[in-house]
């Protein structure tokens, strides 16, 4: 805040003494067009000063994304939030495009939650196993829930020893 | 080759149909105005079809490009019946021919418009392979697609449902669905290229704040010192980067407020309903588009108030226009039970011992929104430079209703901000910090908008640039069609 006080007096202070300069040189220019002409030539300034640099930080943004591919583009939560790609690419594939899964953590996932969900659309998630014929298992999957699961006629597969698909009839 | 087409096609409909809302206005009347009109053609053409849109989304209604066609049409065509019924009451058009002045200024002003346009031309291919980020992902991109997956529809699953639900489901889906129908248009899911659209509407956001201030009259140089400075401001191209929508809605506000700014200043009717339409927009965009649209409504009213100006009617008028746009989303919103999980209840948030156990988030508050208003590194000094030539305005009692407009307008919205920050629930530093895309950050970027463009409007004023009318003339209410430099239809020359 105080920054934003001492700005604001700055440039007051600058049309102030833009005007006693003019009229030094003769020329009568009342605090309202001094101001005007001051901020008018801070701003061109400030603008025209920041051309090369915001071009160049343009230049800087395409190239840097130059490479990126569409599905690297998309998939980019993936590295931030550190999620396994191929775990990602199991469960695309068991579960199909427009079908909905029961999404069933064995951690708190935060951000990594909704990583998953973005990149597994278009299926879609839902709150409870009962509305869904896939349950996704994402962390350690309990044993005895996944033989329980068998003993009800499901398909699993499993990917190391994190993750798992549950096909439910 | 389709991907390029589509894209090119579905931004020329909101063209066209803000081309239309343009001469209904009165704000194009000759076939050669047309090109300089594409970029508040294109913003005002966004924010009517949109809002539309939205409108027929909550009713059920499947978004797709058959219902933007059929909608664009339909808008498209009762703009023109419109014009043309004004006409025929003898109604002139709003703007007036606007014909360059000679010689070096004309040389200057054509090297700098050439300048911006290039930076935004050949900057949209910085935007065309980005990847999606932070909150892009979280809710912005992920409600597009799936409004592109799921047939246009609010899909309970991914809108309504608990607990699987991106966050943020309170937030309004102008810019889910635009992203939704540019993919549509595309033929695919475009996340890369999608950023190309939301660069377009930057830059007609300064197109629009050039075109508004030209048309009554103010002079190029005056109007492209500022404008370059909220064109090449350095965060402003940032968040455009991230995708989120805080560079969306600070397009409308900014034009909304200066449309209704201009309004205020002796301007027809017609500047205070393409501000309206504008605000609508804004409205629609963000959670903060709601509240500085409101903002810029009751700094208008404040003005009128204070000034005594009998022009109630068309206030009432513009205001309705912003609510119908605005309504459906926030009443479809209350419908479902969809709040802002951040904030505690009204009950809450009013309680004295909550409040005052908080004062020091208030006061961390204010200072981090100044820190950011004043960051000329990010924003090249827009702020320090607007209350500069507002307090000129009032000291030397040159525009003092237009500076207490934009001043009202501006804090107003602030003081909604500090208010969210003081009664919020998460943790203070989660919105304040300064290093990154956090919140504090990005929400500024609607008042330096609003700022930006009231601050060339201030200028001019103090200048004497630009055929203003007199106030009396605006204060009794006659101001609407009657013939001055900036309402005659005659041509003006700067």
């Amino acid at each position: 805040m105080a920054s934003l006080i001492g700005q604001t007096v700055g440039v007051v202070l600058a049309a102030l003494l833009l005007m006693a300069l003019l009229r030094r040189l003769g020329l009568a220019l009342g605090f309202g067009r001094a101001a005007a002409v001051a901020g008018l030539v801070l701003l061109g300034a400030l603008g025209a000063g920041a051309f090369r640099e915001s071009w160049h930080a343009l230049d800087v943004q395409r190239r840097t994304f130059s490479h990126v591919s569409s599905e690297g583009g998309r998939s980019r939560c993936m590295v931030t939030t550190g999620i396994d790609v191929h775990a990602i690419e199991l469960v695309g594939r068991e579960v199909p495009s427009r079908e909905r899964y029961y999404f069933q953590p064995g951690y708190p996932l935060g951000h990594q939650g909704l990583c998953i969900r973005f990149l597994l659309l278009p299926r879609l998630q839902v709150a409870t196993p009962e509305q869904t014929h896939y349950l996704v298992f994402w962390g350690a999957p309990p044993r005895a829930q996944l033989d329980q699961l068998r003993r009800r006629g499901a398909v699993i597969s499993r990917f190391g020893f994190d993750y798992a698909v549950a096909r439910v009839p | 080759m389709r991907a390029a087409g589509g894209f090119v096609a579905i931004h020329a409909v909101f063209a066209a149909v803000g081309m239309a809302l343009l001469f209904a206005l009165g704000m194009v009347s000759r076939v050669r105005d047309i090109p300089a009109r594409l970029g508040p053609a294109y913003l005002s053409g966004v924010a009517a079809v949109m809002s539309c849109l939205v409108l027929l989304l909550v009713v059920g209604v499947p978004i797709r490009l058959p219902e933007l066609a059929l909608t664009s049409v339909l808008l498209a065509i009762g703009f023109v019946a419109i014009r043309l019924w004004l006409r025929r009451r003898g109604r002139p058009p709003a703007v007036a021919v606007l014909e360059a002045a000679g010689g070096m200024e004309t040389l200057i002003s054509r090297v700098a418009v050439a300048a911006i346009g290039l930076y935004f031309a050949v900057g949209a291919t910085a935007y065309a392979k980005l990847a999606t980020f932070g909150d892009d992902w979280a809710f912005w991109s992920f409600k597009g697609r799936a409004l592109y997956d799921f047939g246009g529809r609010l899909k309970p699953e991914v809108f309504l449902a608990r607990p699987a639900h991106p966050p943020h489901l309170d937030y309004p889906v102008l810019q889910p669905l635009l992203e939704s129908l540019t993919f549509r248009a595309m033929g695919g899911v475009h996340l890369q290229e999608w950023h190309i659209s939301l660069w377009i509407l930057f830059a007609s956001f300064v197109w629009t704040v050039g075109f508004l201030l030209r048309s009554r009259g103010v002079s190029m140089p005056i109007v492209l010192a500022p404008l370059a400075a909220l064109a090449l401001s350095p965060y402003a191209s940032q968040i455009v980067m991230v995708g989120y929508a805080d560079v969306t809605v600070a397009c409308f506000v900014g034009t909304g407020a200066l449309a209704i700014g201009l309004w205020l200043d002796g301007g027809r009717y017609e500047y205070a309903l393409l501000g309206a339409v504008l605000l609508a927009g804004a409205a629609n965009a963000k959670n903060e588009g709601e509240t500085a649209a409101a903002a810029v409504l009751v700094g208008a009213a404040v003005v009128l108030g204070v000034a005594r100006e009998r022009r109630w009617g068309q206030w009432l008028g513009a205001s309705a226009v912003a609510a119908a746009g605005a309504a459906p989303w926030i009443l479809w919103r209350s419908a479902h039970g969809l709040k802002n999980d951040d904030l505690p209840s009204l009950g809450t948030s009013l309680d004295v011992g909550y409040l005052t156990g908080r004062l020091d988030r208030l006061g961390s508050a204010i200072d981090s929104l100044g820190s950011q208003l004043a960051m000329t590194g990010r924003w090249l000094g827009v702020f320090p430079c607007f209350l500069m030539l507002a307090i000129a305005c009032i000291v030397t009692s040159t525009a003092r209703r237009q500076a207490t407009f934009y001043l009202a307008t501006i804090g107003l919205m602030l003081a909604v901000l500090l208010w969210i920050y003081w009664i919020g629930r998460p943790p203070i530093e989660v919105w304040l910090a300064p290093n990154s895309f956090h919140s504090a950050n990005r929400v500024v970027t609607m008042i330096v908008f609003t700022a930006g463009a009231g601050a060339i409007h201030l200028a001019a004023r103090l200048l004497g640039s630009g055929g203003w009318l007199p106030q009396a003339a605006a204060r009794s209410g006659s101001g609407a069609g009657r013939p001055s430099p900036a309402n005659s239809g005659d041509a003006i020359r700067r």
